[in-house]
């Protein structure tokens, strides 16, 4: 695979690398007749990022004829720190990495006849999927990235999740407070957007969706730079929230988001509310299959994508998934994946399976196998 | 290190006579500027007084009486007098590099600007900077070894930024990072920099500094390279 990405575009290319930062801590990349995909997942599994960049966002694009990898994200973000140095400096970025090599080598040509190259090491040859529907009978609003940087401004620091109130006449963004001692003592914060700042509004019904404000902060890291609007895609409570951003003409991203679970409905029926875990919440439908095949072997590859693995996204915030892992996890456990299966069979109601994927379908394991 | 600068070194006079050195600069600054550039620590330099009001300097009188005798600094300040006696310490012998221009193989003279770029670059993580200097390519390269990766830092003998190039054979020595890091300090604060090598891989570092009196002084930074590498433990 190689590809040169000219000057004017090495700032959106930084950009992105920066917004899956904000996301994930391993970056998998594929390179296709159809352009280069940067995918990454956070550690709970509850939000993934897809980007793809068409062959015309490069100066000249070689494909890896379908090559897979893995590398590591602080590694990435050691070519692309500063985003002003880039947007400065470079001149053009060439990506490269050779059939059998274990090394991505990234090259920025800069100004003053400087060239700075990395070479990162490839963790291993693997493939992220993601099964959600973008298209489906989702509402879907559009609106400038400023708008919504804007709006979230206001939200303090604190603040993990916040809950997007949509009805025909009126956008309602609030932080959503659910875990406080005392919920009267938590600053309640709420901005209210009239249908006319968007520039789609396609509502099929009126939705309460609550989800992750740190990687809705990754969408406007990418789609605010370069000024382009947001399409927000969203269904149920509990069913995936989408954020597309398209850069005209040659990149395209999809954020997708786990949500919390009507909790509402959860409060009537979970018998202990006041109960310090957030039992009340469900886990989404959001399901990741994550085929993994070992180094160039296309035999295996073959074979082990059969065996697609289904992790459910848990909805939990961050500081959530914390507490939950230091109860449960058995130490020395993959705690992503350990905590994927503990917390969907320790606090989901059993009353709300219909919505989610069954827990039992959880194949949290099965994903080291080495072929020979 | 080693710095140099201009100082009003006053011929002993009657009030003086004591002194063995006597030293007089109208604005301080012009000194802590420099002793921070030469890794000094921060809190002894609060003597000289952290004020940045504009149009106020502190003049600096500075008088030594020779062995055992503390080092005298008068400072004044809008007619305000500070009078510190500084107790002096037996010296350790200064190292000598024997470091002498004949022996220099290789010499280039560059724009900070560009180095400190590079270095904000290159990977913290790795023990060692690998600096590569040769009359072909790559010319000048930097290169860390770190967790996440190997980056090479190059700059092209041509470049704008590159004011003297003149390598006459191709040297690649290791410096351990924790000992490059101290010069960093002198680094941030000047305009030109000037790199030279000897036969056995010692590095001189002599960094550019124009005080605010536009004053030019050096401050020079010698490093040994490190021995204890294997050849081929990095690309």
């Amino acid at each position: 695979m190689k590809g040169i990405i000219p000057g004017n575009n090495v700032k959106v290319f930084g950009r992105a690398i920066h917004a899956l930062a904000k996301i994930g801590e391993d970056i998998y990349i594929e390179s296709e007749e159809a352009g280069l995909f940067l995918q990454t997942v956070n550690s709970a599994r509850s939000a993934y990022a897809c980007l793809c960049l068409s062959p015309h966002f490069f100066a000249i694009y070689e494909e890896g004829s379908g090559i897979k990898w893995k590398v590591a994200m602080k590694s990435c973000m050691m070519a692309f720190k500063s985003l002003t140095s880039l947007e400065k400096n470079v001149d053009k970025c060439c990506l490269e990495l050779g059939t059998n090599e274990d090394k991505l080598i990234v090259q920025l040509h800069q100004k003053h006849g400087m060239v700075k190259t990395f070479y990162i090491p490839v963790i291993e040859s693997e493939t992220l999927q993601a099964v959600f529907q973008k298209n489906g009978s989702a509402s879907t609003l559009t609106a400038q990235s400023r708008l919504m940087s804007d709006g979230i401004q206001n939200f303090q620091a604190s603040v993990e999740e916040v809950t997007l109130s949509v009805s025909p006449d009126k956008v309602t963004l609030c932080n959503f407070v659910d875990d406080e001692p005392d919920p009267t003592k938590v600053v309640h914060t709420a901005l209210s957007l009239e249908p006319e700042e968007f520039e789609n509004y396609q509502l099929n019904h009126c939705a309460e969706i609550t989800f992750c404000l740190k990687e809705f902060r990754a969408v406007l890291t990418l789609s605010e730079g370069s000024n382009v609007p947001v399409s927000i895609s969203f269904e149920d409570p509990g069913r995936p929230i989408i954020f597309s951003v398209k850069i005209e003409p040659d990149l395209e991203a999809d954020f997708v988001l786990a949500t919390l679970a009507d909790h509402n409905k959860g409060q009537l029926s979970s018998s202990g509310s006041s109960s310090p875990q957030r039992n009340i919440n469900k886990p989404t439908s959001v399901v990741v299959s994550r085929p993994r095949k070992s180094l160039n072997n296309k035999h295996a590859q073959e074979v082990v994508s059969k065996q697609a693995l289904h992790l459910p996204l848990t909805s939990t915030s961050p500081s959530m998934e914390h507490k939950e892992m230091e109860e449960y996890v058995v130490p020395g456990t993959p705690p992503s994946k350990r905590f994927c299966s503990m917390f969907l069979g320790l606090s989901q109601p059993s009353q709300f399976t219909s919505m989610a994927p069954d827990p039992d379908e959880v194949l949290a394991e099965a994903t080291d196998e080495e072929e020979s | 290190m080693t710095y140099t600068m201009p100082l009003h070194i006053q011929d002993t006079d009657d009030d003086d006579s004591n002194y063995i050195l006597i030293a007089k600069i109208d604005n301080v600054k012009n000194v802590s500027q420099l002793l921070k550039a030469v890794h000094f620590k921060e809190e002894c330099l609060n003597i000289f007084g952290a004020s940045t009001v504009s149009g106020i300097t502190t003049a600096l009188h500075l008088c030594y009486a020779g062995y055992g005798s503390p080092l005298v600094l008068i400072l004044e300040e809008g007619g305000v007098l500070t009078d510190c006696r500084i107790k002096t310490q037996e010296t350790e012998e200064v190292l000598d590099f024997q470091f002498s221009p004949e022996n220099v193989v290789n010499k280039v003279i560059m724009k900070s600007e560009i180095l400190r770029e590079a270095w904000s670059d290159l990977d913290m993580t790795s023990e060692i900077l690998q600096i590569v200097m040769s009359p072909d390519k790559p010319y000048f390269r930097l290169s860390t070894f770190g967790n996440a990766g190997t980056i090479h830092v190059d700059y092209s003998k041509d470049s704008d930024m590159v004011e003297s190039f003149q390598c006459t054979q191709t040297q690649s020595n290791r410096y351990k990072i924790s000992l490059l890091k101290p010069s960093l300090k002198a680094l941030i604060q000047s305009l030109k920099i000037s790199i030279r090598t000897d036969e056995q891989g010692i590095i001189c570092l002599q960094y550019m500094i124009k005080t605010e009196d536009e004053h030019v002084c050096f401050v020079e930074y010698y490093c040994v390279p490190d021995e204890e590498v294997e050849v081929g433990e990095y690309e």
